[in-house]
């Protein structure tokens, strides 16, 4: 099977106020069609950077500074702005956390969703329309007619997510990042929009980037998963093994972390400190300060991926050891 | 179509607005020094022609009756007559509002033309040289005085280059462009010189805008992000901007016309204010007055059509 999207070693830097900073080190993770992974992070990991930068839409200042991104044929990372353009919409979209803000304020729902349909396909204005009115009932908003010729602010928070779900299909891509697409939204909601995004996958055989810090949300949508801390993938894998036996201690504090597996009444476990900032990462493991399998050899080179059973791999090379503690 | 209810409703709020400012204009003509009959018939006049004089003008009466007449003849469109021109000032004002009515909306669209152009290249270029320029032209304009600058365009482009006409408003269309294309650049300028800064920041800031970022997810070109997405949402502070500035543009026009000797209202303002043409400079307030509301509920109007959040 050959891949949708494969990323291999991309590298971001940040530049700051005393020159670039690594954002994003070696990251490698490979889509195929209609599959969803989960992209797992704190804030500051790298998640957003990462998925952000498979269509180059990442902000002034920042950069990729090496690695290889290939979509569907496209090599992405050798794209002008021109042609990144065409790849935009009808082979990769993207959905954000904010839906407010994500939305122009001054323009009405339906020209939103209909504008990359006369972009990419040259439709006309009615063709556009129609398709509008068509991918609204499709993410589930009632009464079509009338929402297409409303603005944002008309819209509810969870109706304003199912309309920048509809503009982003709007030329039927194979890939859909979803950037936080229910950090914003009301937990009832979160769910119905999670709900929404399974079922276009279903219909429409979409691809899914679900980036996300919320392991509930992985757990009840994605196949597999890839985990990153200060910047690197520390553990990825089918997600059954992934969040069922985890080969890595941040992981696995991860995991420990959710509320649910735990005895009522006692208190959630946490993970001791906080990752490291861009300018202070150490030289080996970032994650070695706050483990609690650490020895001395973690904190003097990166350790690289290795395998931990099938599809599964990990960035800690005292993986066997975890479980067995616990 | 409520969003515009608004529109019927505002124009009733403006009246005592206008009762208030004909009551200040009216009242502080007067507590300036110096005898409007005076200067009409001489300091050597019998003073029973005086006493005449005054009593046809109606002001030998109390200031507050004075003032009830002013109200009552403007309510028959009745602006009482110019002591200096010995005519009505309604047909003083007819006669002047043409130059000045064409300077203001030359200045003001000569001055759109000015900002978007130097805003749009500004925020594009950003940090670059084109930027630097833009942004230092905008804090030097701040600090000129306009009748200064007007004084140094005649120098240039009438007096050396010979360009321009020295003064006057010229006759028919086009010769009227030409007439009042220094003046109505003088405004421009200075208008251009406030609205730049605005709209090339607000233009920046939307560039960076989350719904920016957003529709080139889904493949929208730079050329259709920009004007599409950005100017548009930039365009609304500049706009109420604009309109708080148009209004204190009008009163710009009395400087300008008189450095560049057009006959216009302002003008006539300044004259009539040295020979104390009580009724003419009155009339004059309340027109630029009403003029200055008239903007600000257009610019009013605009802002509805272009912002679908706001409702009056």
């Amino acid at each position: 099977m050959s891949a949708l999207l494969s990323v291999s070693d991309l590298c971001i830097d940040v530049t700051g106020s005393d020159g670039p900073m690594r954002a994003v080190s070696d990251v490698s993770f490979d889509l195929a069609e209609g599959e969803v992974m989960g992209l797992v992070g704190e804030s500051g990991s790298g998640k957003t950077l990462t998925c952000r930068s498979v269509l180059r839409l990442l902000p002034r200042k920042v950069a990729i500074t090496g690695g290889r991104i290939e979509l569907a044929g496209h090599r992405v990372t050798e794209m002008t702005e021109r042609q990144l353009a065409t790849v935009r919409g009808p082979v990769g979209a993207m959905i954000f956390q904010n839906p407010t803000a994500h939305l122009n304020p001054v323009m009405t729902i339906g020209n939103q969703i209909a504008e990359p349909v006369r972009i990419h396909e040259g439709a006309s204005r009615a063709e556009a329309r129609a398709r509008a009115r068509d991918l609204l009932v499709q993410v589930g908003i009632p009464d079509p007619d009338s929402r297409l010729d409303q603005y944002p602010h008309e819209f509810s928070g969870g109706m304003r997510q199912r309309a920048m779900i509809a503009a982003a299909l709007a030329c039927r891509p194979r890939l859909l990042i979803a950037d936080e697409p229910t950090t914003a939204l009301d937990v009832t909601v979160q769910a119905q929009i999670l709900r929404l995004l399974l079922d276009l996958r279903d219909s429409l055989g979409l691809a899914i980037i679900l980036v996300t810090h919320d392991l509930a949300v992985v757990s009840q949508t994605c196949e597999k998963v890839a985990v990153m801390y200060a910047g690197r993938i520390v553990e990825s894998g089918p997600k059954p093994a992934v969040l069922g036996r985890p080969c890595h201690p941040y992981t696995e504090g991860l995991v420990a972390s959710q509320p649910g597996g735990g005895v009522p009444g006692t208190l959630l476990k946490a993970i001791p400190g906080q990752p490291p900032g861009l300018s202070d990462r150490p030289p080996g493991c970032a994650f070695a300060p706050r483990c609690p399998i650490a020895r001395s050899s973690c904190e003097s080179a990166v350790p690289p991926l290795e395998s931990a059973g099938p599809a599964h791999r990990t960035a800690c090379p005292h993986w066997s050891e975890l479980g067995a503690a616990a | 179509m409520n969003r515009y209810r608004f529109v019927l409703l505002r124009p009733l709020q403006l009246v005592p607005v206008l009762i208030g400012i004909s009551l200040v204009s009216f009242l502080l003509i007067h507590a300036l020094p110096g005898d409007p009959v005076r200067t009409l018939v001489g300091m050597r006049a019998p003073p029973d022609v005086v006493e005449r004089i005054r009593a046809y003008y109606g002001l030998d009466q109390p200031v507050i009756v004075q003032y009830f007449y002013f109200l009552r003849s403007l309510a028959e469109g009745e602006l009482g007559r110019s002591v200096v021109y010995r005519m009505p000032v309604s047909d003083l004002l007819a006669s002047r509002a043409g130059p000045t009515l064409f300077l203001l909306v030359y200045a003001t669209l000569l001055g759109i033309v000015l900002t978007i152009a130097l805003s749009v290249t500004a925020a594009r270029n950003r940090g670059r040289w084109p930027d630097q320029t833009i942004r230092a032209f905008s804090t030097i304009g701040l600090g000129f005085p306009s009748f200064w600058i007007g004084l140094m365009l005649i120098l240039v482009f009438s007096v050396r280059l010979g360009l321009f006409p020295v003064s006057g408003a010229g006759q028919g269309f086009v010769d009227r462009l030409h007439h009042l294309f220094l003046p109505a650049f003088t405004i421009a300028l200075a208008l251009s010189a406030v609205l730049t800064r605005t709209l090339r920041a607000s233009l920046i800031e939307q560039m960076d805008a989350d719904h920016v970022t957003a529709a080139r997810s889904r493949g929208v070109g730079d050329k259709d992000v920009f004007w599409r997405h950005v100017v548009p949402n930039s365009l609304i502070p500049t706009i109420n901007l604009l309109g708080v500035n148009l209004g204190w543009l009008i009163s710009g026009t009395v400087v300008v016309e008189t450095v560049f000797s057009v006959p216009g209202l302002g003008f006539l303002m300044t004259s009539s204010i040295f020979a104390r043409d009580y009724m003419t400079v009155q009339a004059i307030t309340l027109v630029f007055a009403l003029a200055t509301v008239l903007i600000t509920f257009l610019v009013d109007v605009v802002t509805v059509a272009l912002d679908p959040r706001v409702r009056m």
